[in-house]
């Protein structure tokens, strides 16, 4: 349901103050999003102080170094740093993105970083994603075909294979669900932008031939139709993908299923 | 309350993958029906401002002549029952997105029940029109 304003206990504080030792002209100020489970204590903007300088160029760069310099408690995700495990998305400067593809540079003025919005909080940066992960699995994310096996493989011309362009690249970061309106009043109903743009990768794939009963599966009024094109996702997408377009395909297929 | 016990009260993440699989089997008919609401409404709206031009100024028996015209008590009719559907499919739309529980039920009921006013009011009154006629 709708929530404008946060909890009690999630209301977010003012925190620590870092300083840096000595300011330069490529020094950097940070409000990164605190919560530790343990204390009992409400979430804070903690301020770091941080020579760019001193580490690489993009924010996951600055969140390592800040881990490794400055303040050790600090938790995040992170594993690939070339944006295709999709472990590092979090809100930075406003926008769902993944850290170690966007650059300091890219930002002027101090830089918030926050978890991803209206997901449950494990400890700071990291959020719950286990509905998220759920809806994935709901979509029965495989080839499912009626035909017996072949001797090879199963052949795809390459008009055909074209068509899974601009979905396969999903790298399942949750930027485009957790920036969905509707997403944030209805994760409990509605699948998601990401879910569902993994589920029109299978509707669309040639080989599958389960199209009929994955379409029956989503036929409901929330798991598919919360999607209002608020676009969001798409806006918000690092590796570029248009989630809203493929929910805009299965609507279109919906109604010829028979 | 502690972060587990707040995770375990989340209901996003406590749903399963197989609670998931369910769906109500419906939803398409509702989404034909909004987008063909949508487009009949463009050419009626506009002829309802054509003729609203057009009794302008006349009064009471201009514009009780207008709608005593077949053709346009047939559009009227036709406006009001197609305006006050996608009025309720509308308003449906919004109270799903933001409420929940049982104000979400109570708040459809009155929804319907102020669009079937709506539509026999509107219905009736152009019924009396041609009794008058």
């Amino acid at each position: 349901m709708v929530e404008l304003t946060l909890p009690k206990n999630s209301k977010i504080k003012k925190g620590k103050t870092y300083k840096a030792a000595k300011r330069t002209r490529t020094t950097r100020t940070y409000k990164i999003y605190r919560f530790d489970p343990a204390t009992g204590e409400n979430p804070s903007w903690d301020t770091y102080e941080v020579d760019s300088a001193d580490h690489g160029p993009m924010l996951l760069d600055s969140l390592i170094h800040i881990k490794n310099t400055i303040d050790s408690t600090l938790s995040f995700r992170r594993s690939c740093r070339e944006g295709i495990c999709g472990s590092c998305a979090m809100n930075i400067g406003g926008r769902n993105t993944l850290a170690c593809i966007k650059g300091h540079d890219e930002f002027s003025g101090d830089i918030t970083i926050a978890p991803l919005p209206h997901m449950p909080v494990v400890k700071d940066l990291v959020p719950d994603l286990t509905g998220f992960y759920n809806q994935y699995a709901s979509i029965e994310p495989y080839l499912q075909s009626k035909t017996p096996d072949p001797e090879k493989e199963r052949l795809q011309t390459p008009k055909n294979r074209d068509k899974l362009d601009g979905l396969y690249e999903c790298i399942l970061c949750a930027c485009c669900s957790t920036s969905c309106p509707s997403y944030w009043w209805n994760q409990d109903k509605y699948l998601g932008p990401a879910a569902l743009l993994q589920s029109y990768r299978w509707l669309a794939d040639s080989r599958d031939e389960n199209t009929k009963e994955r379409l029956e599966a989503l036929e409901d009024p929330f798991k598919l139709y919360r999607c209002h094109t608020i676009m969001n996702c798409a806006q918000v997408c690092p590796k570029g993908l248009n989630p809203a377009k493929a929910i805009a395909e299965i609507k279109k297929m919906m109604p010829a299923k028979g | 309350m502690s972060t587990k016990e707040a995770l375990a009260k989340n209901d996003a993440s406590t749903r399963s993958a197989q609670s998931w699989k369910k769906s109500e089997k419906h939803g398409a008919g509702e989404w034909l029906a909004e987008r063909f609401t949508s487009l009949a409404l463009i050419p009626l709206t506009l002829w309802a401002a054509w003729g609203a031009w057009q009794i302008a100024g006349g009064g009471f028996d201009a514009a009780l002549a207008f709608v005593r015209n077949p053709f346009n008590m047939a559009a009227i009719a036709v406006s009001i029952v197609l305006a006050v559907w996608h009025m309720y499919m509308g308003v449906k739309v919004i109270i799903d997105d933001y409420l929940q529980g049982p104000m979400r039920g109570v708040c459809i009921f009155l929804t319907f029940l102020l669009s079937v006013a709506v539509l026999f009011g509107s219905l009736g009154a152009l019924y009396l029109v041609y009794q008058g006629a």
